[in-house]
């Protein structure tokens, strides 16, 4: 559920902010492609922004502001740092592989891994982040239009696109039908 | 509009919904919560000092790196204005990185960090300057210990001369930038490196205006290499310099361990 941000948000509202919606943002950043070893600095800087701009963050909600933030701290870490997740370089199955079973993906690793290969290969950006922010976070299509800060149409039509591409991906791999869920 | 149904409600299949599943609700690691908060509490104002600092800020703070450090007053003095410093240069790249704009119309709402943005700040995210991920705070450390290490029993390690570049435009904001970035790779390097690095940075800057975070720093990888004997007593002098330094609570705590 999304929390409400007050009319002005105190040092302890603050904290209370951090602590609900940490693991969030740290996961958010995960699936942007952010490397494991940098997220949490970037987690802290997206709390540093909302500490700094408090009033900001007052109107709408306060989850919708922290992924506008994480989202536009990922994006430049992705182009300052010039280089992919090092998962996808170097134990990523290439599509040609093997498929996984599903017992393989019981493992929680190896499935954030092929996962990862799917957002990282077959989504445009913003297709990712609206996957990622409706299928994973299960944020409302409203809530996601707010946070990135376009219409309800135009995250539909990406989530569209971006289940396409999954669903392509599954199916490549012949596990899976190819229909794409509505 | 109504929303779609998920596709973990099984519209994607089995494996869909494993792969779905297996990154929903995973939590951060273990701290890193606690140490988020840490670092949102800098300094003896807390969360109400870290309000919005801008390029002017980083100039002013980058000014007071020249402050004597001879007496306990002005070294005090020196540490604040460090910690400042610090945090801006911190909050500055934040700010050049998340770029908020708010009201830009459009179909943009208010609230709209997304696409906007003041891009002014310390621009350049070359990995010689100031990094685009800046050093938040040291990891926390655990216990304490002796003797400070001499320095020639330290590896040297030829450090590199940040490239200058482009956005900045006075010394003082070019050895900032420079320091930043050492500390940077100090504090992403293996242990033993980054000692190495800090003994560069002791050199190349005696009396810098990130000397504070430098020994944090310094305190933080002894205590990784679980050499306690000889953090005990920089963390101790820290505190006797910098009574007032923004991690004088846990280097309080790592002394009375």
């Amino acid at each position: 559920m999304a929390v409400q941000a007050p009319s002005t948000i105190d040092d302890a509202g603050v904290e209370r902010l951090v602590v609900l919606h940490f693991d969030f943002i740290w996961r958010f950043l995960l699936r942007l492609g952010v490397g494991e070893a940098d997220a949490e600095d970037l987690a802290q800087q997206v709390f540093l922004v909302l500490n700094a701009h408090r009033d900001a963050a007052t109107s709408g909600t306060v989850r919708a502001y922290l992924v506008g933030v994480a989202r536009r701290i990922a994006s430049t870490y992705r182009r300052s740092q010039r280089r992919r997740r090092d998962v996808v370089a170097d134990d990523t199955p290439d599509q040609t592989d093997v498929s996984p079973s599903p017992e393989e993906l019981a493992d929680r690793g190896r499935a954030a891994v092929v996962l990862d290969r799917i957002l990282e290969t077959r989504m445009t950006e913003a297709e990712r982040e609206v996957f990622v922010l409706f299928e994973i976070e299960e944020l409302s299509m409203s809530e996601i239009a707010g946070a990135l800060a376009i219409p309800s149409g135009t995250v539909a039509s990406r989530l569209r696109r971006a289940r396409t591409q999954f669903q392509a991906a599954l199916s490549a791999w012949r596990l899976e039908p190819r229909e794409v869920a509505s | 509009m109504k929303d779609p149904a998920r596709l973990s409600d099984g519209a994607c299949g089995s494996t869909g919904v494993a792969l779905l599943a297996a990154v929903r609700g995973i939590s951060a690691p273990e701290g890193a919560c606690d140490r988020a908060l840490g670092n949102l509490r800098l300094g003896a104002g807390g969360l109400a000092t870290a309000a919005l600092v801008t390029t002017q800020n980083v100039r002013a703070a980058a000014s007071h790196s020249a402050l004597p450090t001879a007496s306990a007053g002005a070294a005090s003095k020196a540490g604040v204005a460090s910690g400042l410093l610090w945090k801006a240069a911190v909050t500055s790249v934040l700010l050049g990185a998340a770029s908020l704009t708010l009201g830009r119309g459009g179909t943009e709402t208010a609230l709209s960090p997304a696409r906007s943005a003041p891009r002014a700040v310390l621009p350049s995210r070359d990995a010689t300057s100031v990094p685009a991920v800046v050093p938040l705070a040291p990891p926390a450390p655990s216990t304490p210990a002796a003797p400070v290490r001499s320095r020639a029993a330290e590896p040297k390690v030829d450090s590199r001369p940040p490239r200058a570049t482009a956005p900045f435009a006075h010394a003082s904001e070019l050895s900032l930038s420079a320091q930043l970035a050492l500390l940077d790779e100090a504090r992403r390097a293996a242990p033993q490196r980054a000692l190495a690095l800090l003994v560069t940075y002791r050199d190349q800057y005696p009396q810098g205006a990130l000397s504070y975070e430098a020994s944090l720093l310094r305190v933080d990888t002894l205590e990784r290499l679980g050499r306690h004997a000889e953090a005990l007593p920089l963390a101790r002098m820290l505190l006797r310099t910098y009574p007032n330094g923004t991690a004088s609570p846990r280097l309080k705590q790592l002394v009375a361990q």
